[in-house]
């Protein structure tokens, strides 16, 4: 019963996500006001319709109906129940109906709160949406239907694949997927707004810059997510390795930290109009090859968990997308003029678009790394492989140069400064720098290059703590205390706040990504238990190993007892799982995190007495950028959270919203 | 004067505090010379050696079997005093060229590396030409100067919130010049 109102509800939802678009765009077009009313009323249809189905499917899961194939395939007997309320988007076409259920439910949020605001443009991008909604069902429904049926009932399933097995695994993918599929939502905005003709009002620059911030925030969360899993289930230390499927969620991201700033310019100065279409319109290319890479793409990954045929029917679709993006571009342009011009390179508008294209050079290099095994394999028949080196000699100068921008960007005024300016502005951040670079050098660091990038990532907060302290003194004078006084500046202006705690993030990231690249220390051990061993300043003792044998998998656990100097660390865990329906082995790594390094263990093979190498890491300042994101996401609400619309320029500096008592 | 002073020793003060956080980040990254050579040789060679039963893992982050094996290769290797080209060619005689990470430097396929930096530098050159266009005409002199937000337009902006919330009276400030 449930089943089969999950498969009838499928078709349903594609023909009314074909009706709302279709129906949408004639509105449109032909100014019929009863039509795009109707179009938006069938939109409140599509999620509750897809629900239906997702329930269905999670319900098949969790009563183990072998029946339904996608359920065979991804999930068996001997699951525990937890694993079996998520595993319902491991594979392929759960995962397309996931991404179709989460879309239909932010693009129908979009459209509400923007209808009234944006009144002309928003049938068009209703229209857009519903498009982007209609062939993610169409997929489903004539290609990947997860509530397909078997002829024959199964005895047991196939299973999940077992390294999905992390709690970090149960949100990096649906919050990546979430973060690739939501770009569909600012691209959908911005070009309702270009063939609504209305492109050149800046109207929909709000409404574009918060769904853009939206999207951005959810791609970093699913990136960091990722690299989390990484850490603790690869067993190799590290947490980014340019692995194809990474680049290909790294490449949007890239493109649309570009857009969230580059937005910020036309909402400040009607520039930079046919720029932001451009932008986000990348973006949301990039975002489908994204999908089409993870989905069956031609390049080998870890990611091969929801490997399809399919991928080449994302690679058209993206195809085109991007044409018709461009057919209604060329169309349009002429109502994209800028109302202002760029008056001089020393100036926010200036070091924006540098760093603009600098994103663009370092998403393009990204996309050209990943995909050139292809090219070679088609011109030459040779594959050969493309890897970290590669990325991080090409792409780490870039990016250092992009968070040094980070630090200088902010300081410089709009319109225009003058050299003297600017050397006054940027005068205490690059001091603080250099001093920094010496101090480090002084206390021992022999890394040029660690040294510099150090330096570099560290301009942009000095910056920031020299902006909120002299702005925190300032008001403190006034006779506030610091507190208040640090939070009223805040939000005195949260846009612009905001975007510094975001910063202050990045440079944290920025502070893990160095620290443990250029400073990690790894060893095998081959360990008895009972044996000792150190590594930089710590000991540990090989304690004890266990074996469990579970319904699904057996696992192998080593004890450690870890001191750092003469300090007792505790007790570390390392495990080895083998999971003999998949001949799959996943480790989990022993890990203990301070302020300072990470110390890190991780088995190989068990011999049947314990005996095992085991992989000891010293990675320093990783926790930094775990503790990014959270940070991160703080920034990010601070700089959008709704507040009360100041009408112009005096009033934002008025303390807005919550924090204002009467 | 007075206040010229104030702000230096803020500026002082901040650097201060940024240096400080930066020693501690500079605490976490100090040592450096504890494995031995050899295995540090061999480590280079491992990461960018891949695995290749195990997509996208080098054999340094794999712990399959088979990249256990490799990794003992080449410490052996080293040991009987291959160096690094040759262990890589024996991987690539092996398993093929796609067993690098690094991609080849070599024949055609140096293009890999050598587009990045060609589209880099015509895409930053045409930028900078167009904003050294702009500064041209940007430069008429109207003797007016743009305040950065950093400066004397947040204090100002501080002192009108202040004054709205009704907590002090600015009208003037006269230290803010």
């Amino acid at each position: 019963m449930i089943l089969e109102s999950g498969q009838i509800a499928l078709p349903i939802a594609l023909l009314v996500s074909v009706y709302v678009s279709t129906a949408s765009f004639i509105g449109a077009g032909y100014r019929l006001p009863v039509l795009v009313l109707s179009a938006r009323y069938g939109m409140f249809s599509i999620p509750i319709l897809l629900l239906v189905s997702t329930i269905a499917l999670v319900h098949a899961f969790v009563s183990h109906d072998f029946s339904v194939r996608y359920v065979a395939e991804n999930s068996n007997l001997a699951m525990p129940t937890t694993y079996t309320w998520v595993a319902f988007y491991a594979g392929n076409a759960g995962s397309m109906l996931f991404i179709a259920l989460v879309f239909s439910v932010l693009s129908l949020i979009a459209v509400v709160s923007m209808s009234r605001r944006l009144y002309w443009s928003t049938p068009y991008s209703t229209g857009l949406m519903s498009f982007v909604l209609a062939f993610f069902l169409a997929v489903i429904v004539f290609l990947a239907n997860p509530l397909e049926q078997l002829s024959f009932i199964p005895e047991d399933g196939q299973g999940i694949n077992p390294l999905l097995v992390h709690f970090g695994m149960f949100i990096h993918p649906p919050v990546q997927m979430t973060g690739l599929i939501s770009v569909a939502i600012p691209f959908s905005i911005a070009m309702g707004s270009l063939l609504a003709g209305r492109g050149g009002r800046d109207e929909w620059v709000d409404v574009g810059r918060f769904w853009g911030m939206i999207s951005w925030t959810i791609l970093t969360i699913g990136l960091m997510l990722g690299s989390w899993w990484a850490y603790t289930i690869l067993g190799w230390g590290g947490y980014w390795a340019w692995d194809p499927v990474e680049n290909s969620a790294l490449m949007p991201w890239f493109a649309m930290t570009a857009f969230v700033h580059s937005i910020m310019v036309q909402k400040r100065r009607g520039m930079f109009r046919m720029w932001n279409i451009i932008l986000v319109a990348i973006g949301f290319t990039l975002a489908q090859m994204g999908m089409f890479i993870n989905r069956g793409g031609p390049v080998p990954s870890v990611h091969s968990f929801a490997q399809s045929t399919m991928g080449w029917l994302f690679l058209f679709f993206l195809g085109f997308t991007l044409l018709s993006s461009l057919l209604a571009f060329a169309i349009r342009i002429k109502t994209l003029r800028s109302s202002e011009k760029l008056e001089a390179p020393f100036s926010r508008e200036g070091v924006f678009m540098i760093q603009n294209v600098l994103f663009l050079l370092v998403a393009f290099t990204t996309l050209w790394g990943t995909i050139y095994p292809v090219i070679s394999k088609a011109s030459q028949d040779v594959m050969i492989t493309v890897g970290e080196p590669f990325f991080n000699v090409v792409n780490g100068p870039v990016l250092l140069l992009i968070v040094g921008l980070m630090g200088i960007g902010p300081l410089l005024p709009w319109r225009r400064s003058s050299y003297k300016q600017l050397l006054r502005m940027i005068r205490i951040p690059v001091l603080g720098a250099v001093a920094i670079s010496l101090v480090l050098v002084v206390s021992g660091m022999r890394q040029p290059l660690a040294i510099v990038a150090f330096a570099v990532s560290s301009i942009s907060m000095i910056a920031i703590f020299h902006e909120w302290g002299r702005g925190i003194l300032s008001r403190y004078r006034k006779g506030e205390n610091f507190i208040n006084a640090f939070l009223k500046l805040i939000m005195g202006n949260r846009p612009r706040y905001g975007g510094y705690v975001v910063h202050l993030s990045i440079v944290m990231l920025a502070f893990g990504a160095i620290g443990s690249s250029f400073f990690d220390v790894q060893r095998d051990f081959p360990l008895d238990v009972g044996e000792s061993a150190s590594l930089g300043g710590y000991s540990f003792r090989y304690l004890s190993f266990d074996f469990d044998q579970f319904s699904d998998r057996d696992e192998f656990i080593a004890k450690f007892d870890v001191w750092d100097e003469e300090d007792h660390v505790g007790i570390i865990q390392s495990t080895r799982s083998f999971y003999p329906g998949f001949k799959i082995s996943s480790t989990r790594a022993g890990i203990r995190s301070n302020l300072l390094e990470d110390f890190y263990i991780v088995p190989s093979e068990f011999q049947a007495d314990g005996q095992a190498v085991f992989r000891v890491y010293i990675s320093p300042l990783v926790w930094w950028m775990w503790a990014s994101g959270p940070l991160l996401v703080l920034g990010v609400l601070i700089a959008i959270w709704p507040g009360r619309k100041p009408k112009n320029s005096l009033e934002s500096v008025a303390p807005s919203g919550n924090l204002h008592r009467k | 004067m007075n206040l010229n002073l104030v702000s230096r020793i803020k500026a002082l003060l901040t650097v201060i505090f940024s240096v400080s956080l930066l020693l501690i980040v500079g605490m976490g990254c100090e040592y450096s010379e504890e494995t031995p050579e050899i295995e540090k040789r061999a480590q280079e060679i491992n990461s960018v050696v891949m695995c290749p039963v195990c997509p996208g893992e080098s054999i340094d982050q794999s712990q399959h079997p088979l990249a256990v094996q490799m990794r003992n290769i080449v410490v052996e290797e080293l040991e009987n005093g291959m160096n690094e080209t040759q262990i890589k060619n024996y991987f690539v005689d092996a398993y093929g060229p796609s067993v690098l990470l690094e991609p080849p430097t070599s024949g055609i396929n140096i293009w890999v590396w050598l587009v990045p930096p060609i589209v880099m530098v015509l895409v930053l050159g045409s930028v900078f030409t167009i904003l050294k266009k702009t500064s041209r005409r940007g430069n008429i002199d109207d003797g007016i100067t743009y305040s950065s937000d950093q400066d004397q337009d947040l204090i100002n902006r501080v002192e009108f919130a202040l004054e709205r919330e009704g907590i002090v009276s600015v009208t003037k400030n006269p230290n803010s010049e």
